[in-house]
């Protein structure tokens, strides 16, 4: 039974999407490319088309598609190399402007965002409204447009958005989602892939609204609560929350190319001593500590690493750069390799349980905060240990991973 | 030839030894148990290379010898399938056995009694002897703080120490430190501050093993292990070697603060304010106040429990941060009606004792606020 108009929505989850979102930055920022079909590739020697503009889309087009292939299909394309820093601080400012809608947000990708407005509508009025202006906002941001889905949760607004592209607004009030969803096959939502599609098949269920004939108990069996989820995804009901805070990393790590073949022990513990600072560094920003840290060299077999482990979980480069001798001392056979990669393992937010024998030294703590206070505010390495003055001067790159906010936002 | 035994009197040794038998098959011999059968007693013995036990069935009666090692835990689960009282008829043929009960046959494949790894008399054979009672009260009361897994390995175990007429057992994860003393009766060969660290595994199967029987038992070590004869059980467990840390230096001899109170109150406070303590930190807050001790605890999503347990507190108010789970385990070991708190600033270990007379201390460590 649909509410009355004003009365707010139980739940209301919006997925912003921006279009073509490289290629669309490409058209803003070189006037000479709008209304052209352009492919961002990576670099000029890349062929593989990571995004493409929707007048190279409508020749059929696609991300993922092979330049030679593409060209074929249609012989103008136009190809650009990908500029990450500047869609990364494209992104940032999306994000930053759609916090000022709902602070509840999620950024699923560089180019989507989830917004929670279940909670604004006290203060905004209705979701409807808070959306628009959403789009306006992103607008003035980044001159871009988006497509925006607003329903009563994450599946149905994610399924709306890709209704009208690009530029659009699809609206499903939650009272609708289940009726709308009805006849949508199970595979076009988000997150069920072949796996569970064929699962579901072999069953007799392959739309939405076929799943209301299943008992919750076959998918919970076989696929645990994502089954039990995925169940109330098809009726319009996915219960998964928007999710402002970034998940704990599985492992964070720094590595950085050597000159060819260098087996001068210097250099390489100079190098290794620049990682674990830069890694100890970037733990303490996000309040993270680990105990098992991944140290290795790569040579032309491959990369050679072993997992070493510090006594106590620990954020301290001293110890981090410990293990990097050790590895040297233990596993190195004095090869050339060409780049070192110091990788925390098992980061976990930093415990504050203090130690019987030998804890860290709390002057080793105050130590670093100053420490990271002066480095953030003057940049990296103002303040760092008198040995990095001959540290290597190579660029930081940024990594695929990279996230506007968080512990991937980091180069 | 062969063995007829009652079903009790091979099952119950076999039983009592399964806890160190293993599940899984890296060794295959090591999931084996040892069975010997005259016609004084049966016996049965399961190693895990670090524990090994040893339960002899006195008096058994069995018709007939038998001296072979079966997969234990199949071995058990027949028995164990048998009516009470059932007579089983063993007989050895090359390495399988045959075993006959009623109408039920089962064959099993055995190994090489040579091959069983047998750990022997202690070499240096010093030895003191101790109430079975107390023994259990000890490791009951301290073996909580054991660290689990830790790299400095040497904690994973019970340090034993003789100091005078006492032995001590001390178990610490370097967050915490349990310490505990039990009198010695008649002993040989033991010298002051001689110690030993047992292993964790070792430790545990104790724990399960020695009763609250009111008798003396004899505690032998040797260079390389501990032996505890129970009579019908014999417990030896390998040692670990490293240097135990100074432990001393981190119980507080003096502080600043020093609360009496009473030791289920306070539990039940700590219990409430558990509820909603974060469930990875277990973190709460203690305030040492006029009124008495309050007690606070939240989690990540802002809900919070508070409690109070009034109690004459004349020192200055502080606060301090301790995980709860800590301050529980040591409340539970515990069984005065009042204990106290000695504590010199939220930076430094926290003494939980009964005054000088007690045979029990506990130190833990605070959290940072």
């Amino acid at each position: 039974m649909p509410p009355p108009p004003s009365a707010p929505w139980p739940r209301a989850i919006a997925l912003v999407d921006m279009n073509a979102f490289f290629a669309s930055i490409e058209q803003r920022d070189f006037p000479e490319l709008r209304g052209q079909p352009v492919a961002v590739t990576n670099g000029l020697t890349g062929t593989c088309i990571i995004t493409s503009s929707y007048e190279a889309r409508r020749c059929g087009i696609r991300t993922g598609m092979r330049l030679p292939e593409a060209r074929r299909l249609c012989p103008v394309l136009i190809q650009r190399p990908a500029r990450p820093t500047r869609y990364a601080a494209v992104s940032r400012a999306i994000m930053a402007a759609l916090l000022e809608i709902t602070p509840d947000l999620e950024v699923f990708s560089v180019d989507e965002a989830f917004l929670d407005l279940t909670h604004c509508q006290k203060a905004f009025g209705s979701p409807v409204g808070m959306v628009q202006r959403a789009r306006e906002v992103v607008f003035r941001v980044s001159g871009l447009p988006c497509s925006v889905g607003l329903s009563g949760d994450k599946t149905t607004a994610k399924y709306a958005a890709k209704l009208v592209k690009p530029n659009g607004l699809t609206v499903i009030p939650p009272w609708e989602a289940r009726e709308r969803l009805c006849a949508v096959p199970l595979t076009d939502l988000c997150g069920i892939k072949s796996g569970i599609g064929d699962y579901l098949a072999a069953r007799g269920i392959h739309t939405c609204g076929d799943m209301a004939h299943l008992p919750v108990g076959e998918l919970s069996r076989r696929f645990g609560n994502l089954g039990r989820r995925i169940w109330y995804m098809a009726q319009g009901l996915d219960p998964d929350p928007v999710r402002t805070e970034i998940a704990l990393p599985r492992s964070l790590g720094h590595g950085k190319i050597l000159p060819p073949a260098t087996r001068d022990r210097e250099v390489l513990e100079t190098y290794f001593l620049h990682m674990a600072e830069k890694l100890a560094a970037r733990l303490r920003r996000h309040g993270l500590e680990a105990q098992t840290f991944s140290i290795g060299l790569r040579s032309d077999e491959g990369l050679i690493a072993y997992p070493l482990r510090t006594t106590r979980p620990t954020n301290d480069s001293r110890e981090i750069f410990a293990l990097c001798q050790t590895y040297l001392k233990e596993h190195w056979a004095g090869w050339g390799a060409h780049q070192v990669q110091v990788t925390a393992l098992d980061p976990r937010p930093a415990s504050s349980q203090g130690e019987l024998f030998g804890g860290a030294d709390p002057r080793r703590r105050r130590l670093h905060a100053v420490m990271d206070r002066i480095n953030e505010r003057y940049g990296e390495f103002t303040l760092a240990p008198a040995r990095l003055l001959s540290r290597s001067d190579m660029p930081n790159v940024i990594s695929p991973a990279w996230q506007p906010s968080g512990h991937r936002q980091t180069v | 030839m062969n063995t007829i035994v009652k079903r009790e009197n091979i099952l119950k040794p076999v039983l009592a030894v399964l806890g160190v038998v293993e599940r899984k098959q890296t060794m295959p011999i090591l999931s084996n148990v040892l069975i010997k059968i005259n016609k004084n007693s049966i016996s049965a013995t399961g190693t895990d290379l670090e524990v090994e036990l040893v339960a002899i069935e006195p008096h058994a009666g069995a018709a007939g010898e038998l001296d072979t090692t079966v997969p234990g835990r199949k071995f058990a689960d027949i028995l164990r399938s048998f009516p009470e009282g059932q007579e089983v008829t063993l007989a050895l043929d090359g390495d399988r056995l045959h075993l006959k009960a009623g109408r039920s046959r089962f064959t099993l494949v055995t190994q090489p009694v040579d091959d069983f790894p047998l750990v022997g008399e202690p070499e240096t054979p010093s030895h003191a002897h101790v109430s079975e009672r107390k023994l259990r009260e000890l490791i009951r009361r301290t073996h909580f703080s054991m660290a689990q897994n830790d790299v400095r390995y040497y904690l994973n175990g019970l340090r034993i120490e003789f100091v005078g007429k006492h032995m001590r057992a001390v178990a610490t994860d370097g967050h915490r430190l349990a310490l505990g003393e039990i009198e010695i009766g008649s002993s040989e060969g033991i010298q002051e501050g001689m110690g030993v660290i047992v292993p964790r595994k070792g430790v545990l199967e104790l724990e399960r093993l020695i009763t609250d029987q009111d008798r003396e038992i004899r505690i032998a070590f040797g260079t390389n292990h501990l032996r505890i004869d129970l009579g019908e059980l014999v417990i030896t467990s390998k040692l670990v070697e490293g240097r135990f840390p100074d432990y001393q230096s981190v119980i507080p001899k003096d502080g600043r603060h020093r609360l009496l109170i009473e030791r289920e109150r306070l539990k039940l406070a700590l219990s409430r304010a558990a509820i909603l303590a974060n469930e990875k930190v277990r973190g709460v807050r203690l305030c040492f106040e006029s009124q008495g001790l309050r007690v606070v605890g939240h989690n990540t999503e802002q809900e919070e429990a508070e409690d109070l347990v009034e109690v004459s507190y004349g020192g200055e108010s502080f606060e301090v941060g301790f995980n709860v789970s800590y301050l529980l385990d040591v409340l539970n070991a515990m069984d005065d009606r009042e204990i106290e708190l000695l504590i010199n600033d939220p930076n430094s270990s926290c003494l939980i004792d009964t005054g000088e007379s007690g045979n029990y201390r506990y130190v833990i460590m605070p959290m940072r606020l």
